[in-house]
């Protein structure tokens, strides 16, 4: 049998038991809505998380005093550390401050934000071309004292009433005076922040010559790898320890990624479980549709069909129920995805994403078509070696 | 053109063997209609059966167009079916799903796969649906949009699709009325003359006129035959 052929006489069974074969692809339908869904938003996430780092720049250098993140500080950095990062070979701009989470008041609330002091000029020096931009008002000069930068969240979101620049917000019963407001991020933590002059932040939050976040760029045609590695050297003579970690972009994205990684394939897993059940429920229906039709099977083999031509007859319908199904399930995914997508990005959680790709789609397509193949193959080579008279015979 | 030598077929229920056909020797010459006549269960279908390979005698030895069929597997079988034999139900046995056309066009495929256009595929069948004389109008409809005669000539002109030299029928009129019956079996005789050799099984004996020679089945075994002068 031509494969053409066969081909139509798969689709010629399937229309004829529209509603049987309907009932039948729910289970493919839901298994592949739920995976192309979760896989595409879980990779949105990363992808998102990683094209943030590298905004934040491929050049940069996130120097922590802690092994890892989430764990308290084992000691701070001081200006000596900074002395010693600052002479490594390759390093362009640095900069030092200190982020935290500290409680604003304006008018008349108090909320919860983070807060970042470091030296206005060097920030800048350090994050130019990084996404951090003024949407209105202007950045901090290192001569404002009682100046502040706030977040866009900060501005719009957080309190009743939005702050304005030249607003007055208070911190630790002390006045500042808003003179910018940051563009959105994307994230809670950088968009509900508040950034202050290192001078103030010292003598505010009473940490003189400490820092928890050194920064650094490095030189145009450096090795950042290289760069990296001899600054970690370099802190780890002087401090004695190795109790801090020197991070890259491009390895932060990774950790940061790895994790959402695993909860990924945690939530596929899931997914594919229901997609076994709709296998199950295409064997099923296949196995129910050979019994029908073992007179059907009868004939062809009369007629002078190979067992081969009966098998991917069947085969290749219950690879079309999978096939559409998958389809169904792909375009359904695909629309709950971008429907989080569009009610997170107006919730203000900028990072969640639906990711789609030709990979995802094409993937995804075949994978379908395959688990129908796979779960109408054992029944259909039953089917396949029926015996011709047996089944002529039963009228 | 068939010949069947001491052939037995027996069934085992449990510890019982049932005989569904006795020591038969037959034979059958090229261009000859013979009618198959019997009580029920006497073994005229195993006969039938046997004869088109959709099974196997238990002793004895078949052939069909001088090859001894005993010694093929499934696909040889299979390919004798398809070459040499066209067969003819009492149900009629359409494909549902398929027009008239198409059933036709089943036997072409599984013969000439990719080596038939389509057009000459077509060609084929609607000269097949020609030969069973069914008007052309009915080529595109569906075997339940058909009279029980209508469907009868569409499985005549499918069993004519690959040419094959015998025609085998069991009960061919069995699900039809009479007149209907009667212009089913003028078909199958005009076939005949034109160098088919047919084989029909039937309780009716009207129906067995239409052959040359009747064999009579009981119990498995034949008991005797008749020959009939011409109709
Ligand atoms: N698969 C089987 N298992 C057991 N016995 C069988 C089987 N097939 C046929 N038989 C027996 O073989 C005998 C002959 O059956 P067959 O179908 O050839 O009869 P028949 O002459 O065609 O009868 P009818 O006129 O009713 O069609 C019967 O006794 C039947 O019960
Ligand atoms: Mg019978």
């Amino acid at each position: 049998m031509k494969i053409d052929d066969t081909i139509t006489f798969a689709f010629k069974n399937i229309k004829q038991k529209k509603t049987q074969s309907l009932l039948t692809i729910v289970g493919i339908v839901i298994g592949v809505l739920a995976m192309v869904s979760l896989i595409s938003l879980g990779y949105g996430v990363q992808n998102y998380i990683h094209e943030e780092m590298m905004k934040m720049g491929s050049n940069k250098i996130t120097i922590l005093p802690m092994k890892q993140f989430g764990v308290p500080p084992s000691h701070l950095f001081t200006k000596k550390d900074v002395k010693v990062v600052e002479r490594v070979k390759g390093v362009d701009a640095i900069m030092y401050g200190w982020f935290g989470s500290c409680e604003i008041e304006y008018n008349g609330e108090k909320k919860l934000v983070s807060y970042f002091y470091a030296t206005p000029s060097k920030l800048r020096e350090v994050y130019k071309d990084s996404g951090y931009d003024i949407e209105k008002g202007r950045w901090l000069e290192d001569n404002d004292k009682y100046a502040c930068v706030i977040g866009y969240g900060t501005a719009h979101n957080l309190f009743d009433r939005e702050i304005k620049v030249g607003d007055v917000v208070k911190i630790k019963d002390k006045k500042f005076r808003v003179v910018g407001i940051l563009k959105e991020v994307g994230n809670q933590q950088d968009d509900n922040s508040i950034i202050l002059n290192i001078d103030i932040g010292e003598k505010l939050f009473g940490n003189k010559d400490k820092y928890n976040i050194i920064v650094v760029t490095v030189k145009e045609g450096e090795d950042i790898d290289k760069v990296a590695e001899d600054i970690k050297e370099a802190l780890k003579k002087s401090l004695g320890d190795e109790d801090f970690s020197v991070l890259t972009a491009e390895q932060l994205a990774e950790r940061i990624s790895s994790i959402l990684g695993v909860i990924t394939i945690f939530v596929v897993g899931v997914a594919a479980i229901s997609l076994l059940v709709g296998a199950i429920g295409i064997s099923n229906t296949m196995h129910m549709s050979i019994l029908e039709r073992r007179r059907d099977i009868g004939i062809l083999k009369a007629l002078g069909a190979e067992t081969t031509d009966i098998l991917a007859i069947f085969v290749i319908e219950s690879g079309f129920l999978g096939l559409f199904g998958g389809i169904i399930g792909l375009v359904l995914g695909i629309v709950m995805a971008k429907g989080v997508e569009i009610l997170a990005h107006k919730m203000g959680y900028l990072m969640v994403n639906a990711w789609i790709s030709w990979e995802l789609i094409v993937g995804i397509l075949i994978f379908s078509f395959l688990v129908g193949v796979i779960s109408g193959y054992f029944p259909a080579r039953s089917g396949a070696k029926l015996n011709p008279i047996e089944t002529l015979r039963g009228e | 053109m068939i010949k069947l030598k001491n052939v037995t077929k027996t069934y085992k229920m449990g510890e019982e063997i049932i005989y569904a056909l006795k020591n038969i020797n037959l034979n059958i010459k090229e261009g000859e209609f013979v009618s198959i006549m019997g009580p029920s269960g006497s073994g005229k279908s195993t006969m039938l059966n046997i004869i088109g390979c959709l099974d196997k005698p238990t002793e004895g030895e078949v052939y069909i167009d001088n090859i001894k069929t005993n010694d093929l597997d499934d696909d040889g079988l299979t390919k004798i079916r398809r070459d040499k034999i066209g067969f003819v139900f009492q149900q009629f046995n359409l494909i549902p799903i398929l027009t008239a056309l198409e059933n036709v066009e089943l036997p072409l495929i599984f013969k000439y796969r990719n080596s038939m256009s389509e057009e000459e595929r077509r060609k084929r069948a609607l000269k097949c649906l020609k030969m069973a004389e069914l008007e052309e109008k009915f080529a595109n409809h569906k075997p339940n949009q058909l009279s029980g005669g209508q469907q009868q000539r569409v499985a005549i002109a499918r069993a004519l699709a690959n040419n094959p030299p015998i025609i085998l029928a069991d009960e061919p009129t069995g699900a039809l009325d009479s007149k209907t019956g009667e212009k089913i079996m003028q078909l199958l005789k005009k076939l005949n003359e034109e160098g088919k050799t047919v084989v029909v099984v039937t309780h009716d004996i009207n129906v067995a006129r239409f052959g040359d020679r009747i064999v009579y089945l009981k119990d498995g075994e034949i008991e005797r035959e008749e020959k009939l002068g011409g109709d």
